[in-house]
């Protein structure tokens, strides 16, 4: 392994997949500040050595440490990082079961995008469909796994962590 | 945790950056640290001592390099103006040097400031040839031959008069009992004596009084900010002593008031709070200030009067007029003040007015500006400020 | 003019906008957290805004040499102090 990331760039990416799992090739090039094919270069060769695996989702080659991360894990993060279905599966853990209407006016999309990414959820088993007679409802499958999950790889909010910042200052 | 220890570094280095370069301005600017260069200040043969000391009661002519010798500042032996030597101050910010030339019957007081690219040159003239007279003129140049005279101050005469009205002051109404008419009399020849404050800061003292000592004026001159005598002087101002020793009054009750009058081209304007008050080096002090568009200039006074040891309140009337004289074809006002003190009765009556400049943006900004200036600069600094603030937040958010 | 004035007056728009802003940021965190030391944080910064905006008001109209001003610019100080470290107690 040590002759693998002997090269500091190749460390560099490393690092960067294994505290933000889950990233595309795109991404990594952004925050590396380095050229797309030089990052597919270099990640091609970490898994070669299989210190990362790749998963594919929606359209993004995702990364993640070998190891690291189990599959359901893999799956929230490959969806969850996405800014607007992340929206709609917090509004979900605050109900129950919610119709397509009700979410729609709590998330800023159109009927149909949100069509979009609700069928995405039920495809990667985040979120189940309730039929009642005419209508259809949404809720989240795996609620507690779910709340773990965002404990644990929950996006920055800056009002949380200055909270956070204040609660450690105790006698 | 690498990241975060270069980052520290980081900032380390340019806090460190930051101090170094705002520690030496500090000192710069405050007039402290002041470092001198070209030693102890005999190099163009001017006098150590001044002159002024050897020659106490004889007068002498040409002139004199009687000034703030010691420190090596302004010195001026002859016709040597050796420009190198006036760069006394190794400060790159300021520098400054006074000039003083004079004769029995007159003291003329340069004095020089550059503030980086700017450089204000102001010229202080006494003259005792008729009543005592002090002039502030605006020269572009040390060695100038001329300047532009921006306002006259000269001491008219002594009254003792009785207070009719009880008002404490000197009116029109009040009678006079006696009085000492200066342009009337010849004072003594000027005198010159330098010295040295506790804390080794360099002073002259320029010295004339009525044959019989009643009527005194001090005039004390410094090169740098300098305290003494409970009082903080500037190099922009001259401090001015007036003492009246053992007046003979001819009425038991009577009081006693001096006539002084500003005369200039400019505007004139009482203020109760004063430019050095403002500066925070001086308190208890009301003055005129004269302005034109571009300079200002003022005459101060403290307060409080010094009768026999014990510190008494001063009346202060100002009753200004404004005349029109023709010179040539063209109208010109000028503005008179006439100022009058009102002093308790005592033996022993020390007062103490100043004259001098006020610091101007680069002399060249008129002093108005100087707040749209300020404004200009905050407002730019809470911009900038708050979009690094918000930068900074949105750039985490984003990460 | 000086370079201190100017500098003097850059600082303290500097601090007058990093203050306000952190002012909101606590203010905003209450109100999603509703918790009491966040609130006398909140305070403390309010206050150490408020100061900062005395201080420009002050460095305009050249008062700050006077005896009654630095006093009340060190009551805030006081003040500041106090309600942090009731945040700092406060569970």
């Amino acid at each position: 392994m040590e002759d693998v990331l002997d090269l500091e760039t190749r460390r560099k990416i490393f690092d960067i997949i294994s505290k933000n799992p889950g990233l595309h090739l795109s991404k990594i090039a952004e925050l590396l500040q380095m050229r797309i094919s030089h990052v597919e270069y270099h990640v091609n060769y970490l898994e070669k050595y299989e210190l990362i695996t790749i998963e594919k989702s929606a359209g993004y080659k995702r990364f993640y440490v070998k190891g690291t991360i189990g599959t359901q894990d893999k799956r929230y993060l490959s969806v969850l990082r996405q800014k607007t279905l992340l929206h709609i599966v917090l509004f979900l853990l605050k109900k129950q079961t919610v119709q397509h209407k009700e979410i729609l006016e709590n998330v800023a999309v159109s009927p149909s995008t949100l069509s979009y990414h609700l069928n995405k959820l039920v495809k990667h088993e985040i979120v189940e469909v309730q039929r009642y007679g005419e209508h259809k409802g949404y809720q989240l499958k795996n609620r507690e796994e779910i709340i773990t999950w965002l404990i644990q790889y929950k996006p920055f909010d800056l009002y949380e962590e200055f909270t956070d910042v204040w609660s450690d200052i105790t006698i | 945790m690498k990241t975060s220890k270069k980052s520290i570094v980081v900032f380390l280095l340019i806090f460190a950056l930051i101090i170094t370069y705002l520690v030496p301005s500090v000192f710069a600017l405050d007039g402290n640290g002041y470092q001198y260069m070209g030693g102890q200040g005999n190099s163009s043969g001017a006098q150590q001592q001044g002159s002024g000391t050897t020659n106490q009661t004889g007068g002498y002519g040409g002139k004199q390099g009687a000034g703030n010798n010691q420190n090596g500042s302004g010195q001026h032996g002859g016709n040597d103006t050796n420009s190198s030597e006036g760069h006394q101050y190794r400060h790159r910010y300021q520098r400054r040097f006074t000039l003083i030339d004079g004769a029995g019957n007159y003291t003329r007081i340069r004095s020089q400031c550059r503030n980086n690219a700017t450089q204000e040159a102001f010229e202080i003239y006494f003259t005792i040839d008729n009543a005592p007279t002090l002039q502030l003129s605006y020269i572009p140049s040390l060695n100038a031959s001329m300047g532009q005279r921006h306002f006259s101050l000269i001491v008219e005469q002594l009254i003792e008069y009785n207070d009719i009205n009880a008002n404490g002051k000197y009116d029109h109404t009040d009678t006079i009992v006696s009085s000492l008419v200066l342009s009337n009399i010849t004072c003594t020849n000027i005198t010159y004596t330098n010295s040295t404050t506790s804390d080794g800061k360099a002073f002259t003292i320029i010295e004339t009084h009525t044959p019989d000592e009643l009527f005194s004026i001090v005039i004390y001159l410094v090169s740098e900010k300098t305290m003494f005598q409970n009082t903080t002087i500037t190099q922009k101002e001259i401090k001015i002593d007036f003492k009246i020793t053992n007046y003979p009054f001819m009425n038991q009750t009577s009081k006693l008031a001096l006539i002084t009058q500003v005369q200039t081209p400019f505007a004139i304007t009482p203020e109760q709070n004063t430019y050095d008050e403002q500066q925070g080096i001086a308190s208890q002090e009301s003055g005129l200030n004269i302005s034109s568009a571009y300079r200002s200039g003022f005459f101060s006074w403290a307060n409080e009067v010094i009768v026999d040891n014990t510190t008494h309140p001063v009346n202060v009337t100002v009753l200004s007029q404004t005349e029109q004289t023709f010179s040539g074809n063209n109208p010109e006002t000028y503005t008179q003040s006439q100022v009058i003190f009102s002093y308790p009765r005592g033996d022993i009556i020390i007062h103490d007015p100043k004259i001098g400049v006020i610091e101007l943006l680069g002399g060249v900004i008129p002093a108005v500006l100087q707040y749209e200036y300020l404004s200009i600069i905050y407002l730019l600094a809470c911009i900038a400020s708050a979009i690094v603030f918000y930068g900074v937040v949105y750039y985490r958010k984003k990460r | 003019m000086d370079a201190i004035p100017l500098m003097n007056i850059s600082i303290v728009g500097i601090t007058t906008v990093f203050s306000a802003g952190l002012f909101i940021i606590s203010l905003n965190s209450y109100r999603k957290a509703q918790k009491k030391k966040i609130l006398f944080v909140s305070l403390v910064l309010l206050l150490f805004f408020i100061k900062n905006l005395l201080l420009s008001i002050l460095l305009f109209t050249a008062q700050i040499e006077n005896t009654i001003t630095i006093l009340a610019l060190e009551l805030f100080d006081l003040l500041i102090l106090v309600f942090l470290f009731i945040a700092v107690l406060t569970k």
